[in-house]
């Protein structure tokens, strides 16, 4: 836990540290070898360096900074006219756009003149009347603005068992496509839709052996009495405190002797079928603790499951 | 459920309220509605005399004369058993409302609805979480600007520490051109998996101990970006409704991705149970893509714990978790050809248990291979076969899925599969093949519908009387989509999503 709070720590001030001026980005073009703001006092206009023509945006040439960058008035410079737009996902090509004023795109609300940013998606929200936020958006698909983006390569037909990991610990990758609600999609309490959607057809006979060996967790999706224990109890398969344990276990007659191993490996599946009442009617005169449980710790938290066997007072120390 | 209904007849009437006046508002609605008819097997619970007891004089099983497994407590003087009935026919029917309102007047402002109308047309409504029949999934007000992202209502916060639903509100800080996120959170809490609180009586149906007030819940976390690396922690506490010193839960969590060059990633995670003082479920994973995209392979770690919640008693009896190594290849031949193949090996951590009359398994391993083609124009064609050799999960099988394309609004899949399913501590060996045909049309793009039967067949590896057929059946899916509103000459899921071969298929 300190150790865990110490990293969260230390990359919260790592971060803060981090956090002044974003480094422009390597297909920045002309933010990048141009510093407008500080050519701020010469250009009035952006046409007198840039027009839009059937090519896209023209740019000045080098002679054109060699005016003034001669060695004599200023230092001379290194620029190199970019030939072709800066790489983005985003479906424009400013030849074909409607015709509107640089700083419409190019200036955040409120900044000066030259202070040129690649365009500000504010603005292009505003102007489209997309009224939710940037990626958060319900009222516009992605491809209003960007190019329908292939899925990645990875996304192969199994890609739907196997994102969990990725999704879960990169969340920023996914959101560059996905809105939450795609996950919603399938990741919903008691999900139900049309669809398999995360199980494959056939998954209620798969079942009982993926949710015994948990390959995935099936309480983050589903409640396990609601889902689990009302299913079982229709199918006959839960103890329904009227039988005792053995119905179930009728390969190995002596299973209630001798389940505490299995049950310690798979109580998740143990809890499907069996109530609390069931484990507490012979565990109230049995330990049923390991060695490392910190009784301490759990009844200073919660008495309350204590005392179901514990009816005379908490013992003060744990283990086995 | 009170508290349910008065919150989404707050959001539903703040809908319609909000709709008429206001210009320039956008909405979408999607209407899943689902329909199943299944099978299931018929019991009834009998008992007989213990002295009519048969006695396997092979295996000293206990029967009744005309052959089911008995089980005879200690002294008692009947025998408990159950004897198997005529089949069962269930139809659960689900129809789920997604709504999204927006554009009232405040730019990043939107209202969300997400509820579910369930039953099971069965007299004895046998599918699973169909009661209470109208269940409010999610139903908020949202805000959001550049900087600030609040919400208000029923919603779950989704983190590494699952989807946990409340009834509260929740803000997020977004600093630095969101590298850096701050989180805090509150409310009434729901049940875990379920849009009911855990006083609920259709989350008891076994009648356990249940808590006799709902509980509460707050919390918060960050994220943080740092070029490549990507990190967020969460914590998150959950008092008890009766006692606000004692809890149901306090856990933490650590998610972090690093992606060093773009074809080697890692990623991974931890979660620590505080009120347990137990490491709960954790994993690492390092990936790699090739440049040239032919292949794509992972390696990885992952711990798994089960989480109970301290109103429970089921922490009392030290569960313990299991360790797994795994590693995953996928390699992509030639145009539209994909092969994979994933295999983990796992052990549990040591039970203490000494347990000579039932033989349990420390570990064990899986594996799975498969292939996938999809360059035909009309065609896509996909298998697996897996193997799974583990304590109380054993299974063997393959599956088959053939889809036909003609056009993007019409797909037909027909699909097979095969599974050997041999279980621990009973007599239930099953084998069960499958054969199915789904039909997917979307007539408009704001129209999809789908039907889809399925045959299986399952034979039953029982030595006595219960060993009929009881499962074998035909089931008949069907469902219906209806996204309208403004901007809803999509579907809902993005492009990206609809591109990936599984998802079109249902969609």
């Amino acid at each position: 836990m300190k150790v865990m709070l110490m990293l969260a720590a230390a990359a919260v001030l790592t971060a803060a540290a981090g956090t002044g001026p974003a480094p422009a980005p390597a297909d920045a073009g002309l933010v990048q070898q141009f510093d407008h703001v500080t050519h701020e006092a010469l250009f009035s206009s952006c046409e007198m360096c840039h027009s839009v023509g059937a090519g896209g945006v023209t740019y000045p040439d080098a002679s054109f900074c060699a005016t003034c960058h001669n060695g004599q008035m200023q230092p001379r410079v290194s620029y190199t006219a970019p030939t072709y737009a800066p790489s983005s996902n985003l479906k424009f090509r400013h030849d074909e756009h409607p015709p509107v004023a640089c700083a419409s795109c190019h200036l955040s609300e409120g900044a000066s003149a030259m202070s040129v940013e690649r365009p500000v998606v504010d603005n292009c929200l505003a102007c489209h009347g997309v009224q939710a936020g940037h990626k958060e958006a319900p009222d516009s698909p992605c491809q209003q603005c960007h190019v329908q983006m292939p899925a990645p390569e990875g996304h192969t037909a199994d890609w739907v068992q196997e994102h969990g990991d990725i999704a879960a610990s990169e969340p920023g990758t996914c959101g560059s496509c996905h809105l939450r609600a795609d996950c919603l999609e399938c990741h919903r309490p008691g999900a139900a839709s049309a669809g398999p959607g995360y199980h494959q057809a056939d998954y209620l006979s798969a079942h009982p052996a993926q949710a015994y060996a948990r390959e995935a967790s099936c309480s983050s999706c589903h409640n396990v009495g609601q889902f689990c224990q009302d299913c079982h109890l229709n199918a006959g398969l839960a103890s329904q405190g009227v039988t005792p344990s053995r119905a179930y276990h009728d390969a190995n007659p002596s299973f209630s002797t001798g389940h505490g191993q299995a049950a310690r490996q798979s109580l998740e599946s143990c809890v499907a079928c069996h109530n609390e009442g069931d484990c507490v009617r012979c565990h109230f005169n049995a330990n049923p603790h390991g060695p490392d449980f910190d009784a301490d710790r759990i009844a200073k938290r919660n008495p309350t499951s204590c005392v179901v066997c514990h009816v005379g007072g908490i013992p003060t120390t744990g283990g086995g | 459920m009170r508290r349910c209904f008065v919150l989404g007849a707050v959001v539903v009437g703040g809908l319609l309220t909000m709709t008429a006046p206001l210009q320039a508002q956008g909405y979408r609605v999607q209407l899943d509605t689902w329909y199943m008819n299944y099978a299931y097997r018929g019991y009834s619970l009998d008992s007989i005399q213990s002295g009519d007891v048969v006695v396997d004089p092979a295996t000293g099983g206990l029967y009744t004369p005309d052959g089911y497994v008995v089980t005879c407590g200690a002294g008692a003087e009947y025998c408990d058993y159950f004897r198997t009935r005529e089949q069962q026919r269930g139809h659960p029917f689900h129809s789920t409302l997604d709504a999204a309102l927006w554009g009232l007047g405040v730019p990043g402002l939107s209202f969300r609805l997400k509820g579910r109308v369930t039953t099971d047309f069965a007299s004895d409504r046998t599918w699973p979480a169909t009661r209470p029949t109208a269940q409010l999934l999610e139903g908020y007000a949202e805000y959001k600007n550049r900087w600030l992202t609040a919400v208000g209502g029923r919603f779950h916060e989704v983190s590494r520490l699952g989807w946990t639903g409340m009834d509260g509100a929740k803000v997020g800080v977004h600093l630095f051109d969101r590298k850096l996120e701050l989180l805090g959170f509150g409310g009434w809490g729901l049940a875990r998996g379920t849009p009911l609180p855990v006083t609920s009586e259709w989350i008891n149906p076994l009648d356990q101990y249940q808590p006799l007030d709902r509980g509460y819940i707050w919390g918060g976390g960050l994220g943080w970006q740092l070029g490549t690396f990507q990190g967020r922690w969460i914590y998150q506490r959950e008092p008890d409704g009766s006692d606000q010193h004692y809890l149901f839960s306090e856990r933490t969590a650590l998610d972090a991705s690093w992606r060093p060059v773009r074809e080697i990633g890692v990623h991974g995670g931890a979660e620590y149970n505080i009120a347990v003082g137990e490491w709960g479920t954790a994993d690492v994973t390092i990936d790699y893509n090739s440049a040239n995209r032919f292949m794509r392979t992972s390696i990885g770690w992952r711990r798994y714990r089960p989480y109970f919640p301290l109103w429970t008693i089921w922490e009392a009896f030290s569960p313990v978790g299991y360790d797994a190594g795994w590693a995953a290849l996928h390699l992509y031949p030639a145009r539209g050809l994909s092969l994979w193949g994933k295999g983990e090996v796992f052990g549990y951590e040591n039970t203490n248990t000494s347990t000579p009359n039932v033989e349990v398994a420390d570990g064990g391993w899986r594996w799975t291979v498969g292939a996938g083609y999809d360059a035909l124009r009309l065609w896509r064609f996909a298998g697996n076969y897996y193997v799974n050799k583990s304590v109380g999960a054993s299974s063997l099988g393959w599956d088959l899925r053939a889809t036909f394309e003609p056009s993007r609004v019409f797909f037909a899949t027909a699909s097979g599969g095969y599974l050997n399913r041999p279980l621990e501590y009973r007599y239930n060996d099953a084998k069960t093949w499958n054969l199915g045909l789904r039909l997917d049309w979307r007539p408009m793009p704001d129209i999809g519908m789908m039907i889809e039967g399925r045959y299986y067949n399952e034979d039953r590896d029982r030595p006595d009387a219960a060993a009929i057929r009881e499962w074998t059946q035909f089931r008949l899916n069907a469902g219906l989509t209806l996204s309208f509103g403004s901007g809803a000459d999509t579907p809902s899921l993005s492009p990206a999503i609809l591109r990936i071969p599984e998802r079109r298929s249902t969609q």
